[in-house]
């Protein structure tokens, strides 16, 4: 191993060693194998995707972070749960530094809720543990997540996503009551738990 | 007994310098193989690196199958 | 090349250097982050630590460190000095005067943003001009990769270049890539603002240039551990790589790869429609694929080795594997330590040898005290098989099917008789005979055994499935005499 010659990172590696036939025959099988199996991984993906309503939320909506809370969608008398005529429910809420508003919502079990959220300042998240409700809040754009909870209970909400020094104090609740629980709401109704 | 672990290299614009490497010393690296047995030793294929590595990637198969139905889907839909 | 070393073994020593204090800070915010006391309570204190923490080891470590190694692998694979030395330390300054700069503004706590410096949270311009300079420092070491490659395939016409330069090269040109995203963000998107340049700061144009880095820096990472796992690895095993052509198709596919698949960092944001989150989900399998075929290469690589030292089985080859250390040879025990005595076939011995000009010495303590029980003919057959080979190789024999093997016998009186025979076909066995004999010519002044080559007798070559008997009883011949000859001579 002394040799000039005989470093190993710099003498070309020597042929034979295994039949050339017999290394494309082992490592085309095993390219096989791997595929076969990344191709399944990506096949359940597409398919419970479309069975299961199972998605990245990709509702791409831009809107203006300085002007939002003074009028329009994002108005403060605007936010909370709201009502749609089919009958699911629309959540709208604002997450800024270091808040969420309101910050307390109530929502129906068994019924399609739609959240949209967007932030005036600096990036958050938005995450229910324990389901699948997790999207970044990003300030120019409106964050869309729709989800139906199967049952009910109360869901601790944190901030997910750094946003300065009061970041870990950043908390909500996601109340989820029975269907028949929910109040009946008009239209321009909007309900939430916050305390007043 | 000792060993000889320094061998003269010369660079491609002529000059000699010492090199070590610790590649070149017998504590660092264990005695090489010939290609005839590595030949041999590999006969019937390289049926045991197969079985380890088709062990590995199966058990990192069924994690990411065991979180994405167990974990993943049960926490309801999303979109 | 003691040029190059210091060039690798200073970015070496930032490195870990750095890695130290950080892994500190992080101890420090667990604590922090536990119920237990921690010294130094304060909130703001330990999201610049979680900063600085994250800077440290994410960029500062790795860079230097990758640096460091592609030096090194350039000096040892090549077999000659880094070229653009002085640019190499010129970049080496850059980069630890912008890893400084970044550290202190951190520590001050006017940079509290984290390593992915989080838009629309501003730092102070310092931090960003630090990782500037940290990040585009290490674009002149991607230059003098991509340089001494070419300048040796220049040199070395229709060469293969070796694996490992290679491999380090493809790093560089990735981490070129990689770099490129958050190199763009830094100019156009968190400078300006810094500066006060800008009024408004586009968050998610900043967050999608950053995710360009922010996958493939992963890589970057990643690749000096997968050129040693294709390199060293084998070498230290004894082995040979499984598949060399393997070794090169899985860095140009990390390459490709891993180019287009930052978003998938972004599946959750809403700037980023459905449609490129799919696609990016479909590439980010693909760039699994490398990795996998590494394990299989690497599992064969490492078969290579543990069934060319004795292993069976379909699994037992693992356990034949030089773990405890490189090579067994000691003092007397020579027999291996108690764990891998279990696979190893018990007669089978690693020497500890050394090579003089064209012969090798084996030493004296290489022969277990307890050899004058063993009547095995094969005892060190092997690891002398691996000697003869590698001095055959040596040799420039012609041949790649000649197989050289040398069988000890022991001698029933004396446990320093030892014979040697060559058993091969074709060309080289015509022409080589390796013997072990007794010699008292040791530069270091001890006794040890000698393997010699000559030209044999017309009546030594022979048949190698024939040979045995015959040949051995005219060796245990030569080798009394060598013997009577030699103990006139120094004690062992």
């Amino acid at each position: 191993m002394a040799d000039n010659g005989a470093n190993p990172l710099r003498r070309p590696l020597p042929d034979g060693i295994v039949p050339e036939d017999e290394i494309t025959r082992t490592e085309d099988r095993w390219f096989i194998v791997v595929l076969g199996m990344l191709g399944v991984m990506m096949a359940i993906i597409v398919a419970t995707g479309t069975t299961h309503a199972l998605h990245p939320p990709s509702n791409v909506e831009t809107i203006d972070p300085i002007t939002l809370h003074l009028g329009g969608e994002f108005a403060e008398s605007n936010l909370g749960a709201a009502a749609e005529p089919d009958g699911s429910v629309t959540v709208r809420m604002i997450v800024e530094q270091y808040s969420f508003v309101p910050d307390c919502v109530q929502v129906p079990a068994d019924t399609p809720v739609t959240f949209r959220i967007t932030s005036p300042d600096v990036i958050h998240g938005f995450l229910l543990p324990g389901t699948n409700v997790n999207t970044m809040v990003v300030p120019g754009y409106v964050a869309e997540v729709r989800t139906t909870f199967s049952r009910p209970g109360d869901y601790a909400m944190p901030c997910n996503e750094f946003c300065s020094y009061g970041h870990h104090g950043m908390w909500a609740r996601v109340k989820v009551a029975p269907r028949d629980q929910f109040p009946d709401l008009s239209p321009v109704e909007r309900t939430s738990c916050a305390k007043q | 007994m000792s060993t000889d672990p320094s061998g003269q290299q010369a660079s491609a614009n002529g000059t000699t310098e010492r090199h070590i490497s610790a590649a070149a010393t017998r504590e660092h690296v264990a005695a090489p193989i010939d290609a005839d047995t590595a030949a041999a030793s590999l006969s019937h294929g390289p049926r045991g690196a197969l079985l380890l590595a088709g062990i590995s990637v199966g058990l990192l198969f069924i994690g990411w199958l065991l979180f994405y139905f167990v974990l993943f889907m049960p926490r309801g839909p999303v979109g | 090349m003691q040029n190059s070393s210091r060039l690798a073994l200073y970015h070496f020593w930032v490195a870990f250097g750095l890695f130290l204090p950080a892994v500190v800070l992080g101890a420090w915010q667990m604590l922090m982050r536990s119920p237990l006391p921690a010294p130094l309570d304060d909130t703001n204190a330990y999201y610049a630590s979680v900063t600085l923490h994250g800077t440290v080891m994410a960029y500062v470590v790795t860079t230097f460190f990758a640096m460091g190694f592609g030096y090194a692998v350039t000096a040892t694979s090549l077999g000659r000095p880094v070229r653009g030395v002085v640019a190499a330390w010129i970049g080496f300054a850059i980069c630890l005067v912008g890893a400084v700069m970044a550290a202190v503004i951190v520590l001050l706590g006017r940079a509290t943003v984290l390593y992915t410096f989080y838009p629309p949270l501003l730092a102070s311009p310092w931090y960003y001009f630090g990782a500037l300079l940290l990040i585009g420092g290490s674009m002149i070491w991607v230059v003098l990769m991509i340089y001494n490659m070419s300048a040796w395939k220049r040199d070395n016409p229709g060469q293969p270049v070796p694996l490992a330069m290679f491999a380090i090269t493809a790093t560089a040109i990735l981490w070129a890539w990689a770099a490129s995203g958050v190199e763009v963000e830094l100019l156009f998107v968190l400078i300006p603002q810094a500066l006060g340049m800008t009024a408004q700061i586009d968050a998610a144009l900043g967050r999608t240039l950053f995710t360009v880095t922010l996958h493939a820096i992963v890589y970057f990472w990643l690749m000096p551990a997968y050129i040693a796992f294709y390199t060293l690895v084998p070498q230290a095993a004894g082995g040979r790589l499984y598949s060399d052509a393997a070794g090169r198709l899985t860095f140009i596919m990390f390459i490709v790869f891993s180019v287009p698949v930052g978003l998938h960092h972004l599946f959750q944001d809403p700037e980023i429609g459905s449609g490129f989150k799919f696609l990016q989900s479909f590439l980010t399998f693909f760039v699994a694929l490398p990795t996998l075929l590494t394990v299989f290469s690497l599992c064969a690589s490492l078969e290579i080795a543990g069934r060319a030292r004795g292993g069976r089985g379909l699994l037992g080859w693992i356990g034949a594997l030089p773990v405890a250390r490189a090579d067994d040879s000691g003092s007397g025990d020579v027999a291996g330590d108690a764990r891998s005595r279990w696979f190893r076939r018990a007669h089978q011995y690693e020497l500890r040898h050394g090579q003089h000009g064209s012969q090798y010495g084996v030493g004296d303590s290489a022969f277990p005290s307890d050899l004058g029980r063993r009547r095995h003919d094969h005892v060190l057959r092997d690891c002398l098989r691996n000697l003869a080979a590698h001095h055959r190789q040596a040799a420039a024999v012609q041949g790649a099917r000649a197989l050289a093997a040398l069988a000890v016998v022991r001698g029933h009186h004396d446990r320093h008789h030892t014979l040697a025979y060559r058993r091969g076909d074709g060309y080289a066995a015509a022409r080589r005979r390796l013997r072990l004999q007794r010699s008292v010519h040791c530069p270091d002044g001890s006794a040890g055994h000698h393997l010699s080559h000559r030209r044999p007798d017309r009546a030594d070559v022979c048949d190698p499935a024939n040979c045995h008997p015959r040949t051995l009883a005219a060796w245990r011949k030569d080798a009394h005499s060598a013997a009577s000859l030699c103990a006139r001579g120094e004690p062992a």
